[in-house]
């Protein structure tokens, strides 16, 4: 799905997912401007987050990595009303140990994976202090792997590899206004990235997306129309 | 060359150690290859047999060297990615096998013939006796190997051939003298061979089997270089006779001969030797009384002292088991002084991790003052 159609996707969900009374026009100018005026926001966000990878056929993530550090991952965004454009870019690192087969050594390995997100957000109504939000749009994920052992003079044994992919990503929210300028969020998301080239194993072509679930705060320094 | 050290080369060149293949190979499972025949050998004591012409025929034994190669991928797999490379372990059998397998042929019929094996000698000369198989490694080369047919006639001074060395260092008041006679038989007596040290008044007649090998120990020498002579007499004619000589140089190390561990004592002569064996694995180096083997795998260069001592027949023996790491390296030197400023010998080296296949190297070394 290319780049362009999700984009006009996005358009039409936000089209059919901004309530009536947003659409309708108001009384007043200046609330008119309020409710419509772009509002930026900016946030940080930790999670937890494995990449799928598809195929089992040959090693898994969760078998070679067993020490997983936190996602981090920061945005921002423009509200629109009901909608907003929203970026993110999060990355993630892991190690553990590769898996060593016919000689008797020790194998590590570490990954390291950025993902830039570019999309659409829907929001619901501002009625109270929660409001929920779908995120949806195009993702990009960069995946550096390095395998080696604990015997340095095996060069052999020892590869670096980089791929990477564009994919889409789905992603639902909800935001907790705890002061006015300041809100908490929780979100889980979905992406898929397929990508080409698992050298040497038996699957020829990786998923380098997965579930993400994160929590984190935003701010909105600019709680004012632009 | 004696035939039994050019199998020593034979066996170093089969083993060749373990090679490693970086390749694209992704299949985990390990393979062993067929046991095919890589190499033959006719198996006498030295290149060159004496025969004497119109004698019965002789038949020759021949040896086989199978090889049989295990290949393993060894590989290390990430979430995304695999590296692999191929390990081949050379694995060397000997064995005999049939005069009839191999191509039998004489470089000159007119001095002897050969047939499945069996040499007939005619008249003297010498012919190249050449023995050919056909590998089954598939790449249909041939495995041959030669002996020299010394065809002598039986009315001359019987031939003698000596082994190496022709002179030697020895610490014991004996000494054993080995090589090859013309086996004659006339008037119902055989080729009449004597050993001779004139400086130690000894003498005595000494055995050879039916192709004429002997090897005889002297006793009763006394110290410093004493020559000792090999005469062969014709039976029927005395004065036929062929004699041959080596020396040998008796030393005590009480006379400040050698230094350097005699049987777990401190001994004489500096074994000042410089050596320098230089392979991909490992290097050899004699300095200062001890044999230091740097041992090179992978990249590790790792310095290893031999411990041994010189017998008292001249020989020097040297062993040493080494733990580097996760490895255990093995070797064992044997070797002998043709004089003072010269050694040589022959070396079998080992290491071995678990899970991982053994390197291993034969061959022989040589070390001069």
């Amino acid at each position: 799905m290319t780049i362009r159609k999700l984009a006009a996707i996005a358009l039409t969900a936000v089209s059919i997912a901004t309530p009536l009374s947003a659409q309708e026009p108001v009384a007043t100018s200046s609330s008119t401007t309020e409710a419509t005026a772009p509002k930026p926001f900016v946030g940080v966000r930790f999670g937890f987050f494995t990449p799928q990878l598809a195929s089992m056929d040959d090693a898994s993530f969760d078998e070679v990595y067993h020490s997983q550090d936190p996602s981090i991952s920061v945005f921002g965004g423009v509200e629109l009303g009901p909608a907003a454009l929203v970026a993110k870019y999060r990355f993630f690192n892991a190690s553990g140990s590769s898996i060593i087969e016919n000689i008797e050594i020790d194998g590590d390995a570490e990954w390291s994976q950025s993902f830039l997100f570019l999309g659409a957000r829907v929001l619901s109504a501002a009625t109270g202090v929660a409001r929920f939000y779908f995120d949806f749009g195009a993702t990009r994920s960069a995946v550096e792997e390095t395998i080696s052992t604990n015997n340095p003079f095996l060069a052999e044994l020892r590869s670096t590899k980089s791929v990477s992919a564009w994919g889409y990503c789905g992603a639902v929210g909800v935001t907790l206004r705890v002061r006015p300028f300041v809100s908490m969020s929780a979100e889980a998301e979905y992406s898929n990235i397929d990508a080409d080239g698992s050298e040497g194993l038996t699957r020829s072509e990786v998923n380098l997306g997965g579930a993400h679930f994160s929590f984190g705060l935003s701010i909105q320094p600019f709680n004012i129309p632009l | 060359m004696k035939k039994t050290q050019s199998r020593i080369v034979l066996i170093a060149a089969s083993f060749a150690a373990a090679t490693f293949l970086a390749c694209d190979q992704t299949n985990p499972e390990d393979e062993t290859s067929a046991n095919y025949l890589s190499a033959i050998e006719i198996v006498a004591p030295r290149d060159t047999m004496i025969f004497t012409a119109g004698a019965p025929t002789t038949e020759l034994t021949l040896f086989g060297s199978f090889v049989s190669i295990t290949t393993s991928v060894v590989s290390n797999t990430g979430a995304l990615q695999r590296a692999e490379f191929v390990v081949e372990n050379y694995d060397t059998s000997f064995t005999t096998i049939r005069n009839e397998d191999a191509a039998w042929s004489s470089s000159n019929a007119s001095v002897a013939t050969v047939v499945a094996g069996r040499v007939t000698p005619f008249s003297p000369g010498e012919a190249i006796i050449l023995a050919r198989a056909k590998t089954d490694d598939g790449a249909g080369k041939n495995a041959s190997d030669s002996i020299v047919a010394l065809v002598e006639s039986p009315n001359s001074a019987p031939t003698v051939i000596l082994d190496d060395p022709p002179s030697r260092i020895i610490f014991e008041n004996r000494a054993i003298i080995s090589g090859a006679a013309q086996v004659i038989h006339a008037g119902g007596a055989n080729t009449r061979l004597r050993i001779e040290a004139p400086d130690d008044g000894y003498v005595a007649l000494a055995n050879y089997d039916g192709d004429g090998n002997f090897a005889h120990t002297l006793v009763g020498l006394a110290e410093g270089v004493r020559k000792i002579r090999v005469v062969a007499e014709h039976p029927s004619n005395p004065d036929l006779k062929t004699t041959k000589s080596v020396e040998v140089d008796y030393r005590t190390y009480e006379n400040g001969a050698l230094e350097g561990e005699y049987r777990g004592e401190a001994a004489g002569l500096p074994l000042s030797f410089s050596v320098r064996f230089d392979s991909r694995f490992p290097i050899f180096m004699v300095e200062e009384g001890d044999i230091d083997v740097a041992f090179q795998v992978l990249g590790v260069l790792e310095t290893i002292p031999f411990e041994g001592y010189v017998d008292d027949d001249g020989t020097l023996r040297m062993s040493s088991t080494y733990q580097y790491g996760d490895f255990t390296v093995t070797g064992e030197f044997d070797g002998y002084f043709p004089d003072e400023t010269t050694c040589l010998g022959d070396f079998v080296f080992k290491s071995s991790r678990t899970g991982w296949p053994t390197l291993r190297v034969e061959g022989s070394w040589n070390a001069a003052r």
